[in-house]
Parts: C-alpha cells; sequence; structure tokens
C-alpha cells in the first residue's frame, strides 16, 4: 500500500504561486524524485503531501482515500528533514520511540520494532548518545529510522543528503537505495542534485517555477527531455537558438546543417560527450565540420573542450585514456562531428 | 575559543599578575575577612554566630523568610514571565514588536525607582489604592501594599524579565521542522506542548529559576522600604551593621552568600550537564495568526493593559514630578504643577550635589570597570595561562553575591589598613562606593567582553596583517572596531546599573559623596516627594537613553 495521487493541486503565497496545476500518480513502492533548483515549489509540494501546509486547490489522494485535509499526525506519512530535526534533548533511543509510544504500541513490540530499526540502520551501539554526539551521517540515520520505525506508508526525504560530506553523501545514498529495496515503501525524494535523483530514482519529476515540467524514468528524463529547461538542468548539455524554418540549423555564417522535418524557432540540445572531436578528419558522419578550440579542461576522467564553429560555442567531452594521448590545444583547429540520433530538438 | 598568544611575554605576565592581585584584594581578601569575623566570638575563633543564626528565632526568621521570599519570586515571576513569553512568542497582533521591547522596561530602571513610583501607586495613600477606594465607596483600602506581598508584587514587577528574556529566547529557538516532526510521527497539538515545547524552555525555565532565587535572596530595596514586619537577611544585616554588631552582620552575608553559592553551584552544574545544543538550521518557530475577531480583540485588550501596567510606575514618576514640594498633602491627587523640582536640582548646589555625586561615581566605575576587565577577558578568551580559571573565578564571584554582602565584605576588608588599599583605611572615604559599584557589575562587564573579544578572531588580524597593515593599524582599523561595540556596551551597563543603585550605596556612602537614590528616600522621607520622582525622572531618562544606546550598539 502507498499509491499517492496530487489530483492538480495548487498553492499561492501572498499572490504569487508557489505550485500549479500539479497531477502525479506515485506507484506503490516506487522511489520518486522531485527535482528542481532551489525555489522551484518541490518542497512545497512535499509538505503538501506531509499536511503541513494545505492546498489552496486540488486533492491529495492516499490509496484512494483522500487526505488533503487530514492532519499531518493521522496521514501515515512519515518524513525525513533536511536538518534532520531530531530531538536534541533526546538520545537516539527516545527519538526512534518518540513516534511509537505515540501510537501506544506495546513496549515489547516497541523495543523489538527499535531494535530492528536501529540494526537496519546500522546505529547498534549508540542507543544511548545525544544528538550532539553524533556524526552528520549518524544524525541522518536516526532521522530515516525514526521516520521508517512506525512504518508510514509513505516516506518523503526533503533533501536529506545535502549536509552530508561527497563521501559520505555517495555512501548514504547507495544504503538508502538498499533499504528502499528491501522495505518497499512508497518513497518521494526531494533534491536539486541532478546525479542523486538519477541514481535514486524509480521515476523523476523535474520541477521548474511551480509547474512540473517533466515526469519520467531517469533514462528517459537525462536522454529524452521533453523541454529546454529539463535538458538545460539534468547533466550537461549543449543548447542552442535556432530557427528552422528553412529546414536548416544554420550554426555559424559558413556552417549551416540540414534538419528537415521541422519549422520555426526550436531548442536544439546535444550532450557534450555525443560530439566526437578529432584533430585530423574522421570518417563520414551525420554532421562534420571544422571548428576552432578554444579552451581545455581537465576534469579526470573526462577532458572538457570548448571549440568555437563561428559564434556558436561547443562543449565536448574526451574520455581521458592514456597519458601519452595528445590532446587538442587551444587555438588548433579541429573536426566536430556527430550522429542526428544524438541531436535533440525542442519546442520553444 | 581561539588562543593568540602561546608563549607570554613579562609584561603579559606582570599585568596577569598584577590583575589577580587587584581581584583578589578587592573581591576575595574581603570576602575571606568577612568570614573571619563570623567566626570570632567573644574574641576568639567560635562558630557562636553560627549557632546563634540559626538557634535563635530573632535572627533565624530573617533567614528563612530570605529562603521563602527567594523561591516566593521565583513563582510568582516564572508564571508571569513565561505566560508573557508565550503569549507574545505564539501569537500574532498588531503591536507585538512594540510590546515585547516595552516588556524589557523594568530590567532598565533602578529598582529604588520602582518600589517609590509602587509606593506613590499601590501605597495606602497611592493614586490606585484611592482610586479603586473612591469608586467602590471602600472605607479601608482594598489592599495591603507591605510586607511579602508588597515585596512579591515589586518583585514581579522588576524580575519576571528574567524568565521573559530567557523563555523567549528558547521558544525564538524552536526549530518548525522539530515540532512538524512530531506531527508528522503522530503527536497531537497538546502532546507536541508537553514532549517537545516544555523540554526546548526547560533549560530556560531552570536557569532563569535560579537567577531570579538569588535576585529575590539578594534583594534589599523592597524589603527595606515596604517590608514593614517581613524581616530579610539583607534588611537585618544592615541593621545589625547600623547597631555595630559586625560579627552578626557578617555571620548572616556568610549565610546570604552560601545561599547565593549554592544556587550559583547549581546553576553551573545543571548549564553543563542538561543543556543541550539547539540551534534553528530551518525554520523558526512562527507565530500562530488568530483568525476569530472576537479572540483578537480580547488579545489586544490583554496585550493594552500589559503595556499600562508595564508603563505605569515610569508616568507616575514622571507625573509626581511636577508637583511641587508642600503641595500635596492633603487631597487625595496633586492639583499643581511646575519644573520647580527640576529648577531646583539644577540650581540649588545642595539639591545638585547628589545627582552630580551619582553621575561622577557610576563614571568612575564604568572607566575603572573597561580597564579592569578588558585585560581579564584577554587573558580569559585569548590566552592560555595556567591560572585564567582563578581570574575568572575572581570576576564572576561577584555574581553570587548579594549586593549587601559586597558591601559588608569591603567594609569588613577595609576598616583597617591593608597591602591592597596601600596602607590606607578605605571606610569612610569616598572611594569605597565606586568601589562597590564596579565589584557589583564586574561579572556582567567581563561577560560582555568576553563575547566581544570572542567575536575577535584571530584570522582577521592575521588578514590585516598579511595586507601589510602594522600593529597599530591593526589595532586601529580592524581589532577596534569589533571590540568597540562590546567595550561601549559593558560601559553602559555599569553606568546604568551604578547610577540608581541602593543595595551597595545605604552601606557605603558617606555625607561627602551621598547620591541620588539616598537623596530620593531622605525627600520621601521629607514628604518632598515631587523632588524624590524629579531625580527618579532624571534617572529614567539617563538609563533609557544609555539603555537605547546600548540597544543600538548591539544592532550595529
Amino acid at each position: 500500500m502507498g499509491r499517492l495521487v496530487l489530483d492538480h493541486i495548487g498553492k499561492t503565497y501572498q499572490g504569487e504561486p508557489a505550485c500549479s496545476d500539479i497531477c502525479l500518480k506515485i506507484e506503490e513502492g516506487e522511489f520518486f524524485t522531485f527535482l528542481g533548483p532551489s525555489g522551484c515549489g518541490k518542497t512545497t509540494i512535499l509538505r503538501l503531501i506531509a499536511g503541513f501546509i494545505k492546498p489552496d486547490r486540488g486533492k491529495i489522494l492516499l490509496d484512494g482515500r483522500e487526505i488533503t485535509h487530514i492532519p499531518p499526525e493521522k496521514r501515515s506519512i512519515g518524513m525525513v528533514f533536511q536538518n534532520y530535526a531530531l530531538f536534541p534533548f533526546m538520545t537516539v533511543l527516545e527519538n526512534i520511540q518518540y513516534g511509537l509510544k505515540l501510537h501506544k504500541i506495546p513496549l515489547d513490540e516497541i523495543r523489538k520494532k527499535v531494535n530492528h530499526y536501529i540494526d537496519m540502520v546500522g546505529l547498534s551501539g549508540l542507543e544511548n548518545r545525544n544528538m550532539s554526539q553524533l556524526s552528520g551521517g549518524e544524525q541522518q540515520r536516526v532521522a530515516l529510522a525514526r521516520s521508517l520505525a512506525v512504518e508510514p506508508q509513505v516516506l518523503l526525504l526533503d533533501e536529506p543528503l545535502s549536509n552530508l560530506d561527497a563521501r559520505l553523501r555517495d555512501r548514504m545514498r547507495e544504503e538508502l537505495k538498499i533499504l528502499q529495496k528491501k522495505l518497499g515503501i512508497t518513497t518521494i525524494f526531494v533534491t536539486h542534485d541532478q546525479k542523486e535523483a538519477l541514481t535514486l530514482s524509480d521515476r523523476i519529476a523535474v520541477f521548474n517555477k511551480g509547474i512540473c515540467i517533466q515526469v519520467d524514468t531517469p533514462e528517459q528524463v537525462y536522454m529524452s527531455p521533453s523541454h529546454s529547461f529539463v535538458a538545460g538542468f539534468v547533466g550537461d548539455i549543449n543548447l542552442f537558438e535556432a530557427d528552422l524554418s528553412d529546414g536548416k540549423w544554420q550554426i555559424s555564417k559558413d556552417i549551416s546543417i540540414s534538419i528537415p522535418g521541422f519549422r520555426g524557432k526550436h531548442s536544439i540540445c546535444i550532450r557534450p560527450q555525443n560530439i566526437v572531436l578529432s584533430r585530423t578528419k574522421p570518417m563520414p558522419a551525420d554532421f562534420l565540420f571544422q571548428a576552432r578550440v578554444v579552451n581545455c579542461r581537465f576534469n579526470g576522467m573526462t577532458s572538457e573542450y570548448s571549440v568555437a564553429a563561428g559564434d556558436a560555442l561547443f562543449k565536448v567531452a574526451v574520455v581521458n585514456r592514456f597519458e601519452s594521448e595528445k590532446h587538442a590545444l587551444p587555438g588548433e583547429i579541429t573536426w566536430l562531428s556527430f550522429s542526428r540520433d544524438s541531436l535533440q530538438i525542442l519546442e520553444r | 575559543m581561539p588562543v593568540i598568544s602561546h608563549t607570554h611575554s613579562f609584561l603579559s605576565r606582570l599585568t596577569f599578575a598584577f590583575l589577580l592581585i587587584l581581584l583578589f584584594g578587592y573581591i576575595f581578601f574581603p570576602a575571606l575577612q568577612t568570614l573571619k569575623v563570623s567566626l570570632t566570638g567573644n574574641g576568639t575563633l567560635s562558630f557562636v554566630n553560627y549557632i546563634r543564626l540559626v538557634s535563635v528565632d530573632m535572627l533565624r526568621t530573617p533567614l528563612i523568610n530570605s529562603v521563602v521570599l527567594g523561591l516566593s519570586t521565583v513563582l510568582v515571576c516564572g508564571i508571569i514571565g513565561t505566560l508573557l513569553a508565550f503569549f507574545i512568542h505564539f501569537f500574532q497582533f498588531p503591536g507585538k514588536q512594540i510590546m515585547d521591547k516595552l516588556l524589557l522596561l523594568p530590567m532598565m530602571l533602578p529598582g529604588i525607582i520602582i518600589v517609590f513610583s509602587f509606593v506613590q501607586l499601590y501605597g495606602e495613600s497611592g493614586l490606585v489604592t484611592k482610586t479603586i477606594q473612591i469608586l467602590f465607596g471602600l472605607e479601608n483600602p482594598p489592599f495591603d501594599f507591605s510586607g511579602l506581598p508588597g515585596i512579591l508584587f515589586v518583585h514581579a514587577y522588576t524580575q519576571y524579565v528574567y524568565f521573559y528574556i530567557s523563555v523567549s529566547i528558547a521558544i525564538r529557538h524552536i526549530d518548525l521542522s522539530v515540532i512538524e516532526s512530531a506531527q508528522n510521527l503522530g503527536a497531537s497539538k497538546s502532546v507536541i506542548f508537553r514532549t517537545i515545547i516544555l523540554p526546548f524552555i526547560m533549560p530556560a525555565l531552570a536557569a532563569s529559576s535560579i537567577i531570579t532565587f538569588m535576585s529575590g535572596v539578594g534583594s534589599f530595596t523592597a524589603p527595606s522600604i515596604i517590608g514593614q514586619g517581613f524581616k530579610v537577611l539583607t534588611t537585618q544585616i544592615l541593621l545589625s551593621k547600623a547597631n555595630n554588631y559586625m560579627d552578626v552582620a557578617a555571620t548572616q552575608v556568610i549565610a546570604l552568600t552560601i545561599i547565593c553559592l549554592f544556587a550559583f553551584a547549581l546553576f553551573r552544574w545543571y548549564e553543563k550537564k542538561a543543556m543541550f545544543e539547539s540551534s534553528v538550521k530551518g525554520v523558526a518557530f512562527q507565530s500562530v495568526r488568530i483568525q476569530n475577531p472576537l479572540v483578537k480583540l480580547l488579545l489586544l485588550i490583554f496585550a493594552w493593559a500589559i503595556i499600562l501596567m508595564v508603563l505605569l510606575p515610569v508616568i507616575a514618576i514622571m507625573f509626581l514630578s511636577f508637583v511641587p514640594s508642600d503641595t500635596w498633602m492633603v487631597n487625595i491627587y496633586p492639583d499643581q504643577f511646575s519644573w520647580q523640582n527640576f529648577i531646583d536640582i539644577f540650581t540649588r548646589s545642595r539639591k545638585f550635589s547628589p545627582f552630580f555625586n551619582s553621575i561622577f561615581m557610576a563614571l568612575i566605575a564604568a572607566f575603572s570597570g573597561v580597564i579592569i576587565a578588558l585585560p581579564a577577558s584577554f587573558f580569559i578568551v585569548k590566552t592560555n595561562f595556567r591560572f585564567k580559571w582563578f581570574l575568572e573565578m575572581m570576576c564572576m564571584l561577584p555574581w553570587a553575591m548579594p549586593a549587601s554582602a559586597i558591601a559588608i565584605n569591603l567594609i569588613n576588608g577595609f576598616n583597617q589598613k591593608t597591602f591592597f588599599s596601600l596602607n590606607h583605611i578605605l571606610v569612610g572615604t569616598s572611594i569605597l562606593l565606586p568601589v562597590g559599584y564596579l565589584v557589583r557589575s564586574l561579572p556582567i562587564m567581563v561577560k560582555t567582553f568576553n563575547l566581544s573579544l570572542g567575536n575577535l578572531n584571530d584570522t582577521y588580524i592575521e588578514a590585516s596583517q598579511s595586507l601589510g597593515a602594522r600593529p597599530v593599524q591593526t589595532l586601529k582599523r580592524v581589532v577596534f572596531p569589533i571590540l568597540s561595540p562590546g567595550l561601549l556596551a559593558g560601559f553602559l551597563l555599569v553606568f546604568i546599573r551604578s547610577i540608581g543603585e541602593y543595595t551597595v550605596t545605604v552601606f557605603l556612602y558617606t555625607v561627602s559623596n551621598k547620591p541620588v537614590s539616598i537623596a530620593m528616600v531622605n525627600a520621601i522621607f521629607e514628604y518632598n516627594i515631587g523632588l524624590a520622582m524629579a531625580y527618579g525622572t532624571l534617572l529614567i531618562i539617563i538609563s533609557t537613553v544609555s539603555s537605547f544606546a546600548i540597544t543600538r550598539i548591539s544592532v550595529a
């Protein structure tokens, strides 16, 4: 159980819409992510689902039952807050027990459940510690165990990894995914980190300015963005505005490539890793033209080139394989090639 | 806390040693002298004074009364201050910000002024008392403003602020997400209040209880003026001293100090053990907007009633300061008003000198306070001297000593020639009173300076040096701008606390440095109420302007 439906939900703050006409169906056991920049309305929607704020319009249904006006404490929806919101005057054990005690569960059962979830999140031995004696990762585990212990139908995670350092964040991301699959709990995860969203989610909803732009699997969101905002927000991309009225994309004065089947202004997107940069003329490709290297940045696994074809500046990612490999230098004239399939042409 | 000095120059060692000797001489040594006097019975070392203190009714009753007064003050002020803090921070209503500021007003006013204004309002012939009597046609005053209830009434007004401030801060530190997480886990509003909000404010309640208890036990002004039959240790100390029973006075001082030290130790223990770290990482607690118009109106009426209660004593003082001497003897309400009292103060040297003395001595205390507290704070915050804990203890010790104890200690310490007074007897000289003011305010000044020095991150100095600034330039352009708000705030705090001070004053003043608080009491007993109130008005103006300056400095 835990199928959640948002039916035309809207919320306005002082005349400014925080979210508008949100329609989402989140399936039972799904790991669903709200992805978007700060202030796009994702946390507002999460708080609407939790019941901390009431929508101005629309309905929220959990397993077919309308919960729009049910107070948060009666919704059976757990939440892990961005700052964990742990009770600072309680120990680890007391924090996790808190919700169970409120549900008037027999003491024996409380003990069993608390031990179970403490083991599950790897907090054994820290039961009697105060919050100030825990690391960020441990605090995050307490918050997770506390929410899971009451066995909610839906778990809401409000950027729970944002306060952790990069290494710990990677580890916790893995653990979170494993835990969610093990428990099969419907989970809604809020983040502005596209990598986090792509790694963890079964499906992603991308938000901008309070509007849900695209709902899809991580692969689809990345490979087939439906909107230039999604294309630009999820992953690195080359994004060009083009008038395709004559069936051509005029890259620069001298370079144009034929894109038949489109009319009017469009956004053309291509991922940096889908462009091939060659120092010598390569094998024929769908699109091939010469361009000058402006800049090269070494990023470890890849090198990122800025390459100019007339006024158009392309970002190109080249995988670094061998130290002996010779890289193109700034000012050098190179060849750029890519296939038609790698182009995404989106309505503006 | 950053420590900028690991090796100590000869000059800093010398300064540290000088400070230790000075503070020992004027804080610890006088206390030891009092202890010595208290243990001297029949010319030999004995506990006879202590045995008498707990066995003789006349001596034991004030001891018990002091504890009763301290506990009752905690109860009354706890209820009022906590309810007001919840009222202000839980609800949204117009004028809330102003009310929040006005509720701090009693803290700025010298105690003696408040007591006199209360007498003029609620005493047997007080304006409020007489008005109620006339309105309801009562033969006798509707309430008796004397003894324990009267003292508690004054304490309720002057000391609820401790609870109000600390509970307000605690409420402001409640993270909204913590409340929401409890709600999310199934807690109802009442459960959230009991299991989340109360534990959050418990440290604040405990801390303010102890501070209020110490303040209540050490209270002198209200018990001495309206206490009548309700004798407490502080008033009895003055009586013992006036009758030259210095051994009895010393024993009472030691008893009072032990009670306060016990409370102080409890506070420090609680501070270390039971306090938890809380900080608003998400959204701070937000007050509730009242939708129901009737409830809204009732809240507003209540809010304005509170504001009136807080302002009434100040209004009364200012109002009565315009009543010329001898024109308000028979009538219930004064009917003649003029600037005469103020003109008298500024034109007649006999009336001006107490006012001048108070300002002068408060300035001496504040200036010398800066000279002593600044290096002391520096050693405490910025160095790793081995005995800096002792220095800190010396600076903080007067906080646990009631004002009357500080005064008696100084009398016992300097009624003879000592090394610390450069072989002079200080009792009977004008110097001892500003010393008393200074000792009394030293902890608050050191605390303020500690905060300022804590804000002076060593990297600022290093950054300035790395940009080529010479030490003097760094001091002028970086260090001083960071420290100056704290220094000025500390200076003004000591000045405000000293200018209308009464307790230390009554023990230590001499004819040549009679300050304004004593002049006010004399004026009241000479039925020159207008003059006393004019002094009061001037003190209120000075205190308010200084407090306003402190607030502006803190904001800046």
